[in-house]
């Protein structure tokens, strides 16, 4: 146990660096291209992608999210691993990609890097463990879906079909821990009132 | 940019597109995919609630603070520790002081799954300090060969001339991992 820790840090320092990376990379080329040169570097360095593997394994978590990349690599890799075909090989890696996305699809709901932008938006700490973005994409996910049940619930107390602007607002007004919202989502005297605003701002916005 | 936002969005096409519509590319940046955060939104709810796009778009920006909120917390927590990375732990106790301590045990069972994904697929490789294996063996092995060859040095070595390589590989090398671990895990099997 020991042991293993201090070379997980070193790996998760390696992935931020890389983050770093990819996220420029992406504002500088468009996404087709970045599809199209990643196809070429699957066949040029197939080596090096076994070799590497092991030590970048919580790149995979970050890969399922990216669907179509996935499926392709996966695809290629797992023909490869075959060696043998035993029945049809296109059947065979079909579901490899299934399971693969299924599988990571039901731990990761927001795009990793998405996130970690997010996280550093406002503050100076460079530095975020890969585990910590993982930590805060789950942690979203429950606040969305309680925070949704509260609205929902007030949204029957109101006899309304839809949930709307002001049932969010009215669970920020009445729960203390969703205070820090209290700027975002300011709470409407009346729904008229709301309505007027949301129009404004409709008008702002044309 | 907009491509990968759509591929996120999964089947949900349409309100991906309203969703970058509206919102400048920059400003885009700030917010999940408001896809994402709709299909969650409906998984919590009853299956005749509905959802107006307002609500949605309000979450999306609630969503950013809340997140915001608890790194803003974790960070100022690591700063006055001298410490220059924000952990998991950090952010656990970032959200117990900020009122969200009944996240904390559903997230410690994600976290310590998630740390035994990552000691698995690094577990499997240590032992296997075999010879090196030539490069047709290496292929014909497939993805396991980055188990069965070279020891714990020659993985770093070759992980940080990775990083010098172009960022598309960094997909790729993913998708080997999961096949990988397949492999490897088959192998021990037998």
């Amino acid at each position: 146990m020991v042991s293993s820790k201090k070379p997980k840090e070193k790996k998760a320092r390696s992935d931020v660096v890389v983050n770093k990376a990819s996220g420029r990379s992406k504002r500088s080329s468009g996404s087709r291209t970045k599809k199209t040169s990643n196809k070429v570097n699957i066949v040029k360095k197939k080596p090096e992608i076994y070799e590497i593997s092991e030590s970048s394994s919580s790149d995979s978590v970050e890969e399922a999210i990216r669907g179509d990349e996935a499926k392709k690599s996966n695809g290629v890799v797992s023909k490869r691993g075959n060696g043998k075909s035993v029945g049809i090989p296109t059947k065979t890696s079909k579901n490899r990609e299934e399971d693969d996305g299924g599988a990571e699809d039901a731990k990761i709901k927001f795009p990793m890097n998405r996130i970690r932008r997010i996280m550093r938006s406002d503050n100076s700490a460079p530095q975020i463990m890969q585990d910590a973005v993982f930590l805060v994409n789950k942690a979203t996910e429950m606040f969305i879906e309680r925070f949704s049940e509260e609205a929902y619930d007030s949204s029957v107390k109101d006899k309304k079909k839809f949930i709307h602007y002001k049932h969010l607002s009215s669970v920020v007004s009445n729960d203390q821990r969703y205070e820090f919202l209290a700027d975002s989502v300011p709470e409407k005297l009346k729904a008229e009132a709301a309505l007027e605003e949301w129009e404004r701002g409709m008008t702002d916005a044309g | 940019m907009g491509d990968s936002d759509r591929d996120s969005g999964g089947g949900q096409n349409g309100n991906n597109q309203n969703g970058q519509s509206s919102l400048s590319p920059r400003e885009q940046d700030r917010f999940l995919p408001i896809a994402n955060v709709s299909r969650i939104m409906k998984k919590a709810l009853p299956a005749n609630a509905k959802i107006s796009k307002d609500a949605k778009e309000t979450m999306q920006e609630c969503v950013s603070e809340f997140i915001s909120f608890v790194t803003g917390e974790a960070s100022d927590k690591c700063q006055k520790e001298k410490r220059k990375t924000i952990n998991g732990d950090d952010l656990l106790w970032a959200m117990t002081t900020l009122g969200f301590e009944d996240y904390v045990e559903p997230l410690k069972v994600y976290l310590q799954r998630f740390r035994e994904i990552e000691g698995e697929r690094t577990g499997l490789g240590r032992p296997q300090t075999g010879g090196e294996v030539g490069e047709h063996q290496r292929d014909a092995v497939g993805d396991g060969g980055g188990f069965y060859g070279g020891g714990g040095g020659m993985q770093y070595h070759q992980h940080h001339q990775f990083l010098h390589q172009q960022n598309h590989m960094y997909g790729a090398t993913g998708g080997g991992s999961d096949s990988g671990g397949g492999a490897a895990s088959g192998r021990t099997r037998t």
